[in-house]
C-alpha cells in the first residue's frame, strides 16, 4: 500500500522548482499595521475577551479628544464604558515579552496582575496607551471546564471627568454580567468584571498580593 | 522534508528578526512545495507560501511548544491555501505548461491524478504522500478526527491507484505525448 502511492508523490515533490525566498516581501508583509486589529477584529478580541459578557461597541471616526474615559454605571452590576481615541491592539496567547511590551507602552505607570492562583495563564491581551485588558485561563476547573478571569489595568485618570465630546476612536460598552471589584493600586486601576469567576479567598489574596507589589514598585521608582 | 533544528525555533520565538528570517529562509521550500501540491499551480503556491510565512514571521512568539512547529505552520499553510482557493473560486487558475522530459513522466501523472480529487481527498493525500505525515499529524493541521483522515485516505487511494497504474502503463510505451499540464 506504501509503495504505490510514496514512490510517484515522492518524485513528484522533489521535482518542483522552488522560486528563491521573496524575504524583502515577507519582510514587508510582516511590518505592515497588522497588529492593530481593524475595528470589526478589534471588537471580536474585545468580545472573547470578556467571555460571557456582552459587549457592545462602537467605533466612530478619530476627533480631537484624546482622553481615555472609563465610566461606571451604578450599583455593582452596572454597565462599564470605555471611551478613547487610543488605538487598541490584540494579541492571542501573550507571552511574557507581549506582556512587558503592553505595560511599556502604557501612558500610565501600569503594573500587571500578580496573586492570581498559580498556573493562571494569559490568553488574551488587548491594550492601549490608557488600557491594559487581560483574560487570564485559571487552573482547576470542575470537570475540564474553562474558567477565566480578566483583569482590567488602567489610567486613573480616565475614571469620572466629562465624557468624549468629539468622536473617539473606540467607544466600548462592557455590560457585566457578574459582580465587579474595582481598586486603585499604586498609580493604576485594577477592574475585575465578573468576578464570581474568582472565589472570596482567591479575590482577597489577588488584591494583597497587588497592594503589595505596587507597596514595592512604589519605593523603588522607575522599576515597572 | 528539510528538517528544522530546534533551537533555530526556539530562537525564533524570542523574536528577534535575525533569527526569524532565518526561520523564514529555512522553512520557505516546504512551504512552497506545499502550497503548491495543494493549490496546484505556481503563482498562487507563491502566494500563499509568502502570506503564510508573513504570518510566521508575526505569530512564532505565541507558539506555545517547538516540536508542534511544522504542524502550526502547515496549518497556517493550509488554511491560506483554503482561503486563496474560495478568493478564486470563480475565476479559472491558469495551470502551469511545462516541457516534459522523461524523468518528468510520473510526476505529470501524479499532478493530473491530484488534479482530479476533490479538495478535501487532495489535502489529504498531498499531507501524507508528499509531506509523509502520520494521520495523527493531519488530523491535527485539518482540524478534523484521525478516522475521517484515514478514511479519506481509503477513499483517495481507490480513486488514485488506477489512474496512476495506467499512467505507468502508458508511460513505458515510447512516443508518447510531451507535454502536459501541471
Amino acid at each position: 500500500m506504501r509503495s504505490d502511492l510514496y514512490r510517484p508523490c515522492a518524485e513528484a515533490r522533489a521535482l518542483i522548482a522552488v522560486p528563491a525566498v521573496p524575504i524583502v516581501a515577507i519582510r514587508a508583509g510582516a511590518q505592515r499595521p497588522a497588529s492593530v486589529p481593524s475595528g470589526g477584529r478589534r471588537k471580536w478580541l474585545l468580545a472573547a475577551l470578556l467571555a460571557g459578557a456582552p459587549i457592545v461597541a462602537a467605533a466612530a471616526a478619530a476627533g480631537i479628544w484624546n482622553a481615555a474615559h472609563l465610566s461606571f454605571g451604578s450599583g455593582p452590576n452596572g454597565e462599564m464604558r470605555f471611551t478613547s481615541n487610543d488605538r487598541l491592539t490584540g494579541k492571542r496567547f501573550p507571552t511574557p515579552a507581549d506582556l512587558r511590551s503592553a505595560v511599556r507602552q502604557a501612558s500610565f505607570p501600569a503594573a500587571l496582575a500578580t496573586g492570581l492562583p498559580a498556573g493562571a495563564r494569559p490568553t488574551q491581551m488587548v491594550y492601549g496607551p490608557s488600557i491594559i485588558l487581560i483574560s487570564y485561563r485559571l487552573p482547576g476547573t470542575w470537570r475540564g471546564g474553562i474558567r477565566q478571569q480578566t483583569v482590567i489595568v488602567t489610567d486613573p485618570r480616565s475614571v469620572g471627568g466629562p465624557p468624549a465630546k468629539a468622536g473617539p476612536h473606540s467607544d466600548l460598552s462592557l455590560c457585566c454580567g457578574g459582580m465587579h471589584a474595582k481598586w486603585l493600586v499604586g498609580g493604576e486601576l485594577v477592574v475585575l468584571p465578573e468576578t464570581n469567576r474568582l472565589t472570596t479567598a482567591e479575590l482577597a489574596h489577588f488584591k494583597a498580593a497587588m497592594l503589595a507589589q505596587a507597596a514595592r514598585l512604589g519605593s523603588a521608582p522607575g522599576s515597572r | 522534508m528539510i528538517p528544522i533544528p530546534a533551537e533555530l525555533i526556539e530562537a525564533a520565538k524570542g523574536g528577534e528578526a535575525e533569527h526569524v528570517e532565518r526561520l523564514v529562509i529555512a522553512i520557505w521550500p516546504d512551504a512552497f512545495r506545499l502550497a503548491r501540491a495543494i493549490v496546484g499551480e505556481r503563482q498562487g503556491a507563491e502566494d500563499v507560501a509568502q502570506e503564510a510565512c508573513i504570518i510566521l514571521y508575526r505569530t512564532i512568539g505565541s507558539l506555545r511548544s517547538t516540536e508542534a512547529f511544522r504542524v502550526w505552520f502547515y496549518r497556517i499553510v493550509v488554511r491560506e491555501a483554503a482561503e486563496l482557493k474560495r478568493r478564486r473560486s470563480r475565476i479559472e487558475p491558469v495551470p502551469d505548461a511545462v516541457s516534459e522530459s522523461g524523468d518528468q513522466a510520473a510526476s505529470i501523472d501524479v499532478w493530473r491524478a491530484l488534479s482530479g480529487l476533490p479538495q478535501h481527498l487532495r489535502d489529504v493525500v498531498v499531507l501524507r504522500y508528499f509531506e509523509d505525515l502520520s494521520s495523527r499529524e493531519i488530523a491535527s493541521i485539518l482540524r478534523i478526527p484521525d478516522g475521517t483522515v484515514r478514511f479519506r485516505l481509503m477513499i483517495a487511494r481507490r480513486r488514485l491507484r488506477p489512474l496512476l497504474s495506467e499512467a505507468t502503463e502508458t508511460a513505458t510505451q515510447p512516443n508518447e505525448v510531451t507535454t502536459h499540464a501541471i
